[in-house]
């Protein structure tokens, strides 16, 4: 029961070898091939809380890792900078200072300046200015009858279509190219994986960094892959993941339509959990009230062996797991209001659903409400809510 | 109707947090906001004997519960109480630095019913560590003394202008209002089985 930890990071699992590649290709199995053939290229990956991103994230670098002449390199965003507070430059810099590191002693000077750049910037400096310098307005110029002139600007009314790069930022690319051009001898393309960024709730934020930061790292010639928000597939979060070169959306495993998902979880779970703790039949309940979320997977099988064990049972029965469910899906259905009751009832009795409103889509990214994209794309509750939306449709 | 977490005594809700291996994991254990400093020090001294354990209490803000929590790196338990005044903001942030929350023993928030609806609703993330790992405290099984638990039924029923009889008689209809303090008298008259109805 030690392996079934729903927090533990998938580094983790990977180093226990438990992890277990999903049945077709993987996301991280596109990103290689992809970043193969397109170093520099830039790839979004979203999907529902615990829906195994952060898992594909780390694949990928370790697929990557055996590409000649690649190296990956992964950032937790969340680990080295408060996300709430984040802004264009960040990644950036994250970017800078990771490669920064790369480089065996002695270093060049264009490199030496580089790299305490990229720490300036990331922790700050004092900048001296002449103060007699400040709000002092240009002299206006006069032309040749003597008059008094200021220059205008005049807008123009063509707008790129992208906007440039910030002067800023641009500083900050080059300083990137020049560590990435020092680095192209024993490793001629880099790949920056960030994570995390799936829990900005503020899509103006990630807009930002997206539009300045992802551009500005692609630009320096470095690939750059980023966990997002889901909301990002939604209304106007769309035009963010179509600056993206690459979109892949992790959606959870279908364990009610597809065999091949249904096995698939089984033997994640059969790696962590031996057949005489948790017994086939057991573990097919958990599988289908995970309904494929792997976060959910782990963390119903583990409730279900200590709803086992304070019963002073050693071995975990079907009664067990349905205990462990039904706690599952009170927790689940907590802090909801009765216009999101509705949507979920309509989702459970009709499998229809239409995200119209930040609130449904907060219902997917929650995971009350999971989708399935293998094959027609399709709509249901979570399995542990359904039995509690049953028992609220029959009660006043 | 309304749906809660399931009730679950102290001794319990101790014995599941000792038997489990503790890494990494997070309970949310809920109980009236005014009971909140007292089953957090119940929880401290019965974990006490059990595993080392810390609590930390009354973080002004989210950055000050996650720092606090990190400084007690080498505990086995933390016990996060007295964070009732946390906002949408609040969790909000706790949600964004979920990875700072990540540590080698547990973490078990005492929170009243108002604060777990927030966490649920604006911490999504922290919520799936979570999972079904979420009880209602008994109070009426261990906390109170028999007088403790007649002065707050007697004020209930003040409160509320209704008898113990019409309570049970609507939980058990199902037509009980679904404001917490209901919740609470069904866990006080030990009829915790008609709490699903109301």
């Amino acid at each position: 029961m030690a392996r079934l930890n729903a927090a533990a990071h998938p580094r983790e699992a990977i180093k226990e070898n438990l992890y277990v590649p999903r049945p077709g290709a993987t996301v991280a199995d596109f990103l290689v091939r992809r970043l193969e053939l397109e170093p520099s290229s830039s790839h979004l990956i979203v999907g529902g809380v615990g829906s195994g991103k952060t898992t594909q994230l780390l694949m990928g670098q370790k697929q990557l890792q055996t590409v000649p002449d690649v190296h990956a390199c992964f950032i937790d965003v969340s680990e080295r900078h408060d996300l709430a507070k984040l802004r264009s430059s960040v990644l950036l810099v994250l970017a800078g200072l990771t490669l920064g590191e790369m480089f065996p002693e002695p270093v060049s000077q264009a490199i030496k300046l580089a790299r305490e750049n990229f720490r300036k910037w990331a922790h700050g400096y004092v900048e001296w200015f002449d103060v007699r310098d400040a709000g002092d307005e240009e002299p206006p110029d006069h032309d040749d009858d003597d008059r008094f002139m200021r220059p205008v600007h005049v807008q123009g009314v063509l707008v790129p279509p992208e906007p440039a790069l910030r002067a800023d930022i641009q500083a900050k690319a080059r300083q990137l190219a020049v560590l990435r051009e020092g680095l192209e001898k024993s490793i001629k393309h880099v790949v920056v994986l960030f994570d995390s960024l799936d829990r900005l709730t503020d899509l103006k934020s990630f807009a930002e960094v997206v539009d300045q930061d992802i551009r500005a790292i692609k630009s320096a010639g470095l690939g750059v892959v980023v966990v997002g928000p889901l909301r990002t597939l939604f209304g106007p979060g769309r035009t963010i993941a179509d600056r993206f070169d690459y979109l892949y959306h992790q959606s959870s495993v279908d364990v009610e339509q597809d065999t091949a998902g249904e096995e698939f979880l089984g033997r994640i779970l059969r790696k962590r959990v031996e057949a005489d703790l948790l017994p086939d039949e057991a573990l097919h309940r958990v599988v289908q009230f995970s309904g494929g979320v792997l976060r959910d997977l782990i963390s119903l099988a583990r409730s279900a062996g200590e709803e086992a064990y304070t019963a002073g049972i050693d071995r975990v029965g079907v009664t067990h797991v349905e205990s462990a469910a039904d706690a599952f899906g009170r927790s689940l259905m907590l802090g909801l209001g009765p216009d999101e009751i509705t949507v979920l009832q309509r989702v459970r009795t009709q499998r229809s659903f239409v995200q119209t409103s930040d609130k449904d889509i907060a219902l997917l990214v929650t995971r009350r409400v999971l989708e399935y994209t293998n094959g027609i794309p399709r709509y249901a509750v979570h399995p542990t809510i359904a039995p509690l939306l049953e028992q609220l449709a029959t009660k006043p | 109707m309304t749906l809660l977490p399931n009730l679950l005594s102290l001794p319990e809700f101790v014995f599941r947090v000792t038997a489990r291996p503790s890494k990494g994991s997070v309970f949310v254990l809920v109980s009236p906001a005014d009971l909140i400093d007292r089953v957090s020090g119940r929880l401290r001294s019965e974990l006490e004997g059990e595993v080392g354990v810390q609590l930390v209490g009354g973080a002004h803000d989210a950055g000050a519960l996650i720092s606090a929590i990190q400084k007690a790196e080498g505990t086995r338990i933390v016990i996060a109480c007295g964070i009732e005044s946390f906002g949408d903001t609040d969790w909000q942030r706790i949600d964004l630095l979920r990875s700072r929350l990540s540590r080698d023993g547990a973490i078990i928030f005492v929170v009243s019913p108002a604060s777990v609806e927030a966490l649920t609703r604006y911490a999504p993330n922290l919520a799936s560590w979570v999972g079904g790992s979420m009880w209602i405290v008994d109070i009426a099984s261990e906390l109170l003394t028999p007088e403790e638990r007649e002065s707050r039924l007697n004020a209930l029923r003040e409160g509320f202008q209704r008898s113990d009889t019409e309570i049970l008689r609507l939980a058990a209809e199902g037509s009980l209002p679904k404001e917490p303090e209901y919740v609470e008298w069904l866990i006080l008259l030990k009829r915790p089985d008609l709490i699903g109805n109301t």
